[in-house]
């Protein structure tokens, strides 16, 4: 049996007292206070299920904007088939839940005093920090793609604005035009998402635009679910949408923002409409923080979210390396909810608890034709957070209509289930 | 006397402390997380089946289900094979008792 002398009995003493404090939630002033940044699926799906099984604890939300438009069902929107509108969810439900919502832009944690700065100039303090901040684009990596000229080829990889950008350029586009989608390499937020948008926007040509032309440029060779795209565009959409692999241009080294035109070593590529998908990292002021290393994405110990670089701070969703997890919207949700466990349970003194996390990634080739990629995770003896053997995959190749119409209906459902767990 | 029971309680919050080592068992309370994302709503307008009101035999022979035939369902065949059969009635059992709500 371990002993301790009087000296660490009375510092353990004390840790213990701190320790009951934190836990109680009848001692008003020392309600633990945890602030969480970023308004989209892994921060508000850390804050509400951190409210319901913690309801003493004081929650602040920091979110750069006063709604949230989702990226899942944007490519909706760019295909006419959605409003914005329809897509976009005010924070009301939760400050009514009793969260403190702050619209603000954060620019440094310090991890030490466990503050917070924000560009307005105020400061928030924390006793833990949840943050679910998405991504920011990589201006300085492809000659000639600047912040300035970004609107001229928009990304709409941030649903709103750019969003509505692209669907009215697209429905302008002259008669027979190309409308070029340039995916970058990973990772990158929602894998597939390149590929759902060329699916909806042949549905929206087929009709609108039917010697239209699309080319999607990519930085890879190969994408998800790829032969079950590659099926389903012969079958609805035969001959519009070309996949131009890696291999066959050597990769971008340029662009002609201007001109909507990519250079490659072997061919150039102008388009009359050009969807350009920059690489992408973790917003700066985490990086800046020191909370990325010296990487682009901020590390973590997977089971608790907590940063490699600072204690007290958890990065989960988009902005963060997450193990086998892909950078959607169900994996920040249910990474939210499982660092917000985390959060409780170090909060109280105990040890966290471990579980099977699930990802599904339904994409939409046409509003009735649904195909999925499932995965599920688990914490590995060496605390990683990795896939599970003989589990997940994609839709089967197969599949009858009635399975392409069911997954079609379960995206619309899965959507409306989570959108409802957040925003009510 | 006193100062054993104090002793005892310092000594457990050591333990608590010093070892704040993760189970590897996936836990209930957790692992529904993942279900309620999609299984949140439905019932009402979602074609996403029920869990409501189900018992706990129900729900596992359901589970079983998946496990043995891999083409009847959309998704749910492919995750089955995660969960040890332990963690498939306890969630089996966690859904029957409490639904999908976080506690």
């Amino acid at each position: 049996m371990k002993t301790f002398n009087r000296r660490q009995a009375l510092v353990l003493s004390a840790t213990a007292a701190t320790g009951l404090l934190l836990a109680s939630p009848t001692l008003g002033a020392n309600r633990p206070k945890i602030v969480i940044i970023g308004g989209g699926f892994g921060g508000i799906s850390a804050a509400t299920v951190l409210k319901t099984i913690q309801p003493d604890f004081d929650i602040t939300i920091v979110t750069e904007t006063d709604t949230f438009s989702t990226c899942p069902f944007s490519n909706l929107v760019v295909a006419g088939l959605r409003s914005l509108k329809s897509i976009t969810f005010s924070y009301e439900n939760l400050a009514a839940q009793g969260m403190s919502i702050k619209v603000g832009k954060v620019t440094t944690i310090d991890a030490v005093k466990r503050v917070l700065s924000l560009a307005d100039g105020s400061n928030l303090s924390f006793d833990r920090c949840i943050a679910s901040p998405g991504i920011e684009m990589r201006f300085d990596q492809i000659p000639g793609y600047t912040e300035e000229l970004q609107n001229l080829m928009p990304h709409a990889w941030k649903a709103g604005a750019q969003t509505l950008q692209l669907r009215d350029q697209l429905s302008s586009m002259q008669q027979g035009g190309t409308f070029i989608i340039y995916a970058p390499n990973t990772p990158y937020r929602c894998p597939v998402a390149p590929y759902e948008r060329a699916s909806l926007v042949a549905h929206y040509f087929t009709r609108h635009n039917p010697t239209a032309k699309i080319l999607i440029v990519d930085e890879k060779d190969s994408f998800a679910k790829q032969a079950l795209f590659t099926q389903a565009w012969e079958l609805l959409y035969s001959g519009m949408i070309t996949h131009v692999p890696f291999s066959e241009t050597g990769g971008i080294i340029e662009v002609d923002a201007k001109n909507l035109e990519i250079m490659t070593p072997f061919e150039n590529f102008k388009g009359d409409v050009v969807n350009f998908i920059p690489p992408q990292k973790a917003p700066k002021f985490l990086l800046q923080s020191g909370l990325g290393g010296n990487g682009l994405w901020c590390k973590i110990d997977e089971a608790t979210f907590e940063s490699k670089h600072a204690p007290n701070i958890h990065i989960l969703g988009d902005a963060a390396l997450v193990g086998d997890m892909p950078k959607s919207g169900f994996s920040a949700s249910i990474q939210g909810g499982i660092c917000a466990h985390a959060v409780a349970s170090l909060m109280n003194g105990e040890p966290p608890k471990t579980a099977v996390l699930l990802n599904t990634c339904y994409s939409l080739v046409a509003p009735d034709y649904g195909i999925s990629v499932a995965g599920a995770y688990r914490i590995n003896d060496e605390g990683r957070l990795r896939s599970i053997k003989n589990t997940g995959g994609a839709s089967s190749i197969d599949a009858s209509d009635e399975v392409r119409k069911a997954e079609a209906s379960y995206a619309y459902d899965w959507y409306n289930s989570l959108t409802h767990l957040m925003f009510g | 006397m006193i100062a054993t029971f104090s002793q005892l309680f310092v000594f457990v919050f050591l333990i608590l402390q010093m070892s704040p080592q993760i189970s590897l068992a996936a836990t209930a309370e957790l692992s529904v997380l993942s279900c309620r994302i999609c299984h949140a709503q439905s019932g009402t307008s979602s074609e996403i089946p029920s869990l409501a009101h189900k018992s706990t035999q129900e729900i596992l022979n359901r589970l079983k289900t998946f496990l043995a035939i891999k083409t009847e369902s959309t998704i749910m065949h492919r995750y089955m094979t995660g969960y040890s059969a332990v963690e498939r009635e306890d969630l089996a059992d966690y859904i029957s008792k409490f639904g999908l709500v976080a506690k």
